[in-house]
């Protein structure tokens, strides 16, 4: 289990994050929701190792994070950051191999090849392999880049519980990678992996969370399940926008539908018009 | 992950073949410069003669004919300024790409970002004020005292241009150039200034300074700085997973278990201490750090474990062969050979900046 106890993060005098508590137990996926700027990129980072927060304190498997060495930790959890610029022509099986880095010494054994392969045909970019990392699109280097990440935990996860950790993994992907990707991620838990995503689309994240956790400016505002989370009452308070909550027809999971009202925000054609006029 | 639909053949990259073919081919091309670098020159010595002289020098004499004179020659001066020459090319080629790695920029290059300037400006620091201000240092390091000071130079300036251009925990590229450019500047000025408080004598080894030559090596000086820039060498090899690794981001090398803020330390030090025993036995010789990693990942893409060695093979491959230029062109005077390297250098750097910017990349 990673558990954030009472996290805050402080940087001059905004805090970041205040007080927050959450926990990912090996096998669910939990989400992480809320508007622009509300410190779930952050949570991740601490949750992950890279910042150190300010007060409070995060445990992997019943220890403090920070008594965990850099190497124990990477052979647990892999992470998926927002965007990574590579710009030097690795090929996409090399990058995804770079994800057997905590496991093997210099070269690669077979397995490592075989592991980095397998990944890339979950993620569907096998025919990728030969590549040159820099010359793929946006959709195609994030599928590159969750490959390495299911590289990193591929032969762990097994022996004792393993985490992903993904900040918009989906976030530049066409609609089918969208959903395999999250169902990738979901047949991970079901294995007994736990998972922390950030995502933006309620929907999905209705359909593919087990527990959604929803932050507003840098506070965990609610916490629990889709239903628990995914009201009106609780939209309208962390995003400002008024949403009807309906039953998946075949699913069975909360439907969001979006329905603003044509005041959502001042009529912008006016107001920068006006600028003009003025002149 | 699941029983994959069909069964994977584990094979290894073609890349991998293909780079050990071209580390192959480098030893030889090496090995045959290296001879062409000896033997050529005012006094001419055959293949077959420097083998007569080489195990003449261990006892075993061949019916092979040389004159004693080619014997002095190649003994007392070329095959030390050939050691020099391959010490040196090695140690700026991998210097460059351990730069180029760190500032995950393939343009980075030790004389870009101030090293080389600042291992130059201590230096001739020492040269100009030697006698007056550091003779007790003289008497302690005795003929360690240029490459010593020369590292602390070359030491300081890159941590200046490291600090200056990390923001937040990233590495800002043009702040990284921009910074080298400044402290460049003013490593240059105080050379300049230091060269206009000088004596004649003093006058011409600062020359010698700015310049870079291999001229003048004895095995003295190739005992000096042979230990830095192996002992360096070696250990940059042993680092070439997690040169790769960072390549993709000092936060992703850090999830995947390299320790990153060591690391970079250690890689600064041992850059230093490369390129401040390289700048103190030969002065500041440009470009080869930029152009040989370049080359190399032209033909075997941007693998470190091999790009690194490559590189340790590729640079004394061209400084030899620039040194070989510089000496043969105007003889029997001698060019200074950073002028023959940035001749070469130089305009490859803008045909670099143009693909760049074809590319549509802004460095």
């Amino acid at each position: 289990m990673i558990e954030a106890h009472q996290i805050s993060v402080k940087i001059g005098a905004q805090f970041l994050l205040q007080g927050v508590s959450l926990k990912i137990l090996p096998g669910e996926v939990v989400a992480v929701i809320g508007p622009n700027g509300a410190g779930k990129s952050t949570l991740l980072k601490v949750l992950s190792g890279e910042w150190v927060p300010s007060d409070g304190e995060v445990w992997m498997a019943g220890r403090p994070l920070r008594t965990w060495s850099i190497l124990e930790r990477a052979r647990r959890r892999a992470v998926l950051p927002q965007d990574s610029t590579l710009a030097f022509p690795f090929t996409a099986l090399e990058v995804v191999l770079m994800g057997r880095t905590p496991h093997c010494k210099d070269l690669e054994r077979a397995c490592d090849y075989e592991i980095a392969r397998t990944a890339l045909i979950a993620v569907g970019a096998l025919h990728l392999e030969a590549r040159l990392y820099p010359t793929l699109s946006g959709g195609e280097r994030q599928r590159v880049q969750l490959a390495r990440v299911l590289a990193q935990i591929g032969d762990t996860f097994s022996i004792h519980p393993c985490y992903l950790l993904l900040d918009e993994p989906i976030a530049r992907l066409d609609l089918i990678h969208q959903y395999s990707t999250l169902q990738i991620v979901r047949d991970f838990a079901r294995a007994g992996v736990g998972v922390l995503l950030i995502l933006h689309d309620l929907n999905l994240v209705a359909q593919y969370a087990d527990r959604i956790a929803l932050l507003k400016s840098g506070r965990l505002i609610a916490e629990g399940s889709p239903w628990d989370v995914l009201t009106p009452e609780v939209i309208q308070s962390a995003f400002a926008m008024s949403v009807v909550v309906i039953p998946h027809p075949y699913l069975g999971c909360p439907l969001v539908i979006p329905s603003p009202g044509p005041d959502l925000v001042p009529n912008s054609v006016d107001l920068i018009g006006r600028c003009k006029e003025k002149k | 992950m699941g029983t994959p639909a069909y069964v994977l053949t584990v094979k290894s990259l073609p890349r991998r073949r293909r780079s050990i073919s071209v580390l192959t081919i480098l030893v030889i091309l090496l090995m045959a410069i290296v001879l062409a670098s000896v033997g050529i020159g005012v006094v001419r010595i055959s293949p077959g003669q420097i083998f007569a002289i080489l195990v003449k020098q261990v006892g075993i004499s061949l019916s092979r004919p040389f004159e004693e004179q080619q014997e002095v020659v190649l003994v007392a001066i070329r095959l030390p300024r050939g050691i020099l020459g391959i010490l040196v090319g090695a140690g700026l080629a991998v210097s460059g790409a351990a730069m180029q790695a760190l500032f995950r920029n393939p343009l980075a290059d030790p004389g870009l970002i101030g090293v080389s300037s600042g291992a130059a400006l201590a230096a001739v620091s020492i040269i100009v004020l030697g006698t007056k201000l550091f003779g007790g240092l003289f008497h302690a390091l005795g003929f360690f005292t240029l490459p010593v000071i020369a590292f602390i130079g070359g030491l300081g300036t890159t941590l200046a241009v490291y600090k200056l251009s990390h923001f937040e925990g990233r590495i800002q590229v043009t702040t990284t150039l921009l910074a080298g450019i400044a402290i460049n500047t003013l490593a240059g000025a105080g050379i300049g200034l230091l060269t206009y408080m000088t004596t004649d004598v003093q006058l011409r080894s600062i020359t010698f300074w700015n310049l870079g030559s291999l001229g003048g090596t004895t095995w003295t000086t190739v005992g000096v700085v042979a230990p830095f820039i192996l002992a360096a060498i070696i250990f940059i090899l042993q680092l070439s997973r997690p040169f790769n690794v960072l390549l993709l981001g000092e936060a992703e090398a850090e999830h995947l278990g390299v320790p990153v803020e060591p690391f970079k330390r250690r890689v600064v030090i041992l850059v230093a201490m490369m390129v401040g025993a390289a700048v103190s036995m030969t002065g500041m010789i440009g470009f080869v750090g930029l152009i040989v990693p370049h080359l190399l990942r032209l033909m075997i893409g941007p693998d470190h474990r091999y790009l690194l060695p490559g590189s340790a093979l590729l640079g004394p491959c061209l400084l030899l062969t620039a040194d070989l230029i510089a000496r043969t062109l105007i003889a029997p005077a001698e060019l200074p050979l950073g002028i023959v390297t940035a001749f070469v250098g130089a305009p490859f750097f803008l045909w670099l900046l143009l693909q760049d910017r074809r590319r549509g990349k802004f460095l």
